[in-house]
């Protein structure tokens, strides 16, 4: 468990101030930021390479703040793997590490077997932040850092490199604290989740609760994401049902599924089963005042309960049992002679669902 | 094949002329001498003791440089402190100084050291003056070498739970060895070659650059030019080796 107390620090353009912030033994905490909000300033106080000007670091119950880093028992990973090139894959997971029972139980839960006599040189981005990984593990930290770990990583291993991280965080529960300012990363790994602009830790909460309800203008405006759910991945691949073939083709991994809330379903492409979120980007979403027959599989009927303007473009809220959000022009607007209260359908395709 | 530009064409002939400059005089002493004179002169007991010493003492100043050189690279490079501006123009003082000028100054501390204890006229001298005059080429490659191993490297080591002298040792060290090998054949270099300051602070024993002066203001040229030639003789196949030794010392690319 990692504990932080009124911690300060004076950094070049502002004070980073985390008046309290406790995360659970086993959870990953996400803190999203952009960049510059200090994410990598706090990481570093929390390893040690750096001191605060206030406030205490508890980890398990001690306090670490005077601790010089190698005597903390927190690991970190940085944007880079900073593997040691000099040391083949397998001496660096060893490098830390003065037991060598956990070797075997990382090694195959990484998938690293067959790459334990090779130069680090030679590597994929994605492997070698899986060895960076490994090699944080095999020194059983009791909490573990994660500075943007998936950043220099191409896009097309992201998706296999993030599941072996969800994978490590099953199997060892290990306590992570993990800074980003991408909020899809931080979605697919976060317990909770907080936000950090200019050194103040803005809010914290359920990731489903801070991308719905946003503490500020501010924070709404970095997180960038409407209609964000949460719920639960029912898979549809042995259903028989012809109606659920989408259209185009799938995502490879992604299977027809159903997303449940407690308040509506949805048909959505998805990548896993159980708990998870679904996200409906507001251009997604298409309005009619009648029930419409398309190829979309969603199509909600709902009361429109507020119209807000935004610039050249309305926002309105509407209650479809779930609360979404869509932007139209001023001209839709008129033409479909909307007010509070009207009644309207919401249609929207399951490919166009991003699910995490 | 490549066309010719006029840029390339620009460009290989001054860099042709520097080459020359260099390169002239150096074949011009290399074979400036028959075998037979040259075989004569290695028999020569003050010629062999005098090259002796020479590599000696550059190797001993060479130790004293890499034992103390190295920590204070690594503070200059990993450490912000107020006085390190300062610190980093005492480090290069001795490049700046004409040589004759840093002899006179060493010559100062040690005129009042008794017998037995100073090291003027000994080889303790020789080795105190080639230290001062080469250890700022050393601490300015090894300080430029530390500086372009990441910090995260050394932290990531940390955060392993190895400690700063295991991780220097380690990571620090090991991450530099190019720099730091590169550091010390300028060392070693700079100090077989110095004459200056040696000359006023110990002029017997004679390294292999006041001999050849010696010589040459007594008897004239032809009496030290056999010296000279085997000096550079022996420095171009040895610095031909270490600097394959460096080659071979490549860091891997990317950390």
């Amino acid at each position: 468990m990692l504990v932080i107390e009124e911690l300060k620090k004076a950094l070049a353009p502002f004070v980073l101030e985390i008046p309290r912030l406790e995360i659970q033994k086993g959870e990953t905490f996400v803190l999203l930021g952009p960049t510059g909000a200090g994410k990598s300033s706090f990481l570093e106080l929390l390893a040690g390479f750096s001191q605060p000007d206030e406030g205490r670091i508890l980890v398990d119950g001690s306090d670490v703040t005077e601790l010089p880093p190698d005597q903390r028992r927190i690991s970190i990973l940085f944007q880079e793997a900073h593997l040691f090139p000099h040391l083949n894959v397998g001496e660096n997971i060893g490098y830390g590490a003065n037991d060598t029972t956990l070797f075997a139980q990382v090694i195959e839960l990484l998938g690293l077997e067959h790459l334990l006599s090779h130069e680090v040189s030679v590597l994929s981005g994605g492997e070698r932040q899986l060895v960076a990984l490994g090699r944080a593990l095999m020194v059983r930290p009791h909490i573990l850092l994660l500075d943007e770990p998936f950043n220099s990583i191409d896009p097309q291993s992201r998706k296999g490199v993030i599941e072996a991280f969800r994978r490590v965080h099953r199997e060892i529960q290990i306590t992570s604290l993990m800074v980003t300012h991408n909020f899809e990363e931080g979605l697919q790994l976060s317990d909770q989740l907080g936000v950090l602009m200019e050194g103040k830790l803005v809010q914290t909460g359920a990731p489903q609760e801070v991308f719905s309800t946003p503490a500020s203008e501010q924070i709404a405006r970095f997180l960038g994401a409407e209609n964000l759910f949460a719920g639960h991945f029912e898979s549809m691949v042995d259903s028989k049902s012809s109606a659920l073939q989408s259209p185009s083709p799938q995502p490879e991994g992604y299977f027809p599924a159903l997303f449940k809330t407690d308040s509506a379903t949805l048909h959505v492409l998805a990548d896993h089963e159980g708990p998870g979120y679904a996200l409906i980007q507001p251009k997604e979403i298409t309005l009619s005042l009648e029930p419409m027959h398309s190829s979309a599989l969603n199509q909600f009927p709902g009361t429109v309960e507020d119209i807000i303007h935004k610039g050249s473009l309305i926002q309105l809220k509407i209650n479809a049992g779930l609360a979404f959000k869509v932007f139209i022009t001023s001209q839709s607007l008129q033409e479909m002679q909307l007010v509070k209260g009207s009644k309207i359908h919401l249609i929207f395709k399951a490919s166009s669902v991003k699910t995490y | 094949m490549k066309p010719i530009t006029l840029w390339n064409a620009i460009l290989s002939a001054l860099s042709g002329i520097c080459l020359l400059v260099v390169l002239v005089p150096v074949l011009y002493l290399m074979f400036g001498s028959t075998p037979g004179t040259l075989w004569e002169t290695l028999k020569d007991p003050e010629v062999l003791e005098s090259l002796g010493l020479t590599f000696f003492c550059g190797f001993i100043a060479l130790l004293l440089g890499l034992l103390v050189g190295t920590p204070l690279a690594y503070l200059l490079a990993r450490s912000d402190f107020k006085a390190k501006q300062f610190i980093q123009g005492i480090v290069d003082v001795p490049i700046v100084i004409p040589h004759p000028v840093a002899g006179i100054a060493l010559l100062l501390v040690f005129a009042n050291w008794g017998p037995g204890l100073s090291p003027i006229g000994s080889w303790t001298g020789i080795v105190i003056a080639m230290f001062f005059v080469s250890v700022s080429l050393f601490i300015n490659a090894a300080q430029a070498g530390f500086q372009a191993v990441p910090r995260e490297m050394e932290w990531t080591s940390r955060s392993l739970g190895v400690g700063p002298v295991k991780t220097f040792f380690r990571v620090a060290l090991p991450l530099n060895r190019r720099n730091l090998l590169a550091g010390a054949i300028m060392m070693w270099a700079r100090s077989i070659s110095e004459f200056g300051s040696i000359v006023i602070l110990v002029y017997n024993p004679k390294v292999a650059s006041v001999l050849i002066y010696d010589r040459f203001s007594s008897f004239g040229l032809s009496y030290s030019l056999p010296v000279a030639v085997i000096l550079i003789w022996l420095s171009v196949i040895l610095f031909f080796f270490m600097r394959t030794l460096q080659t071979r010392n490549r860091p891997v690319v990317g950390y």
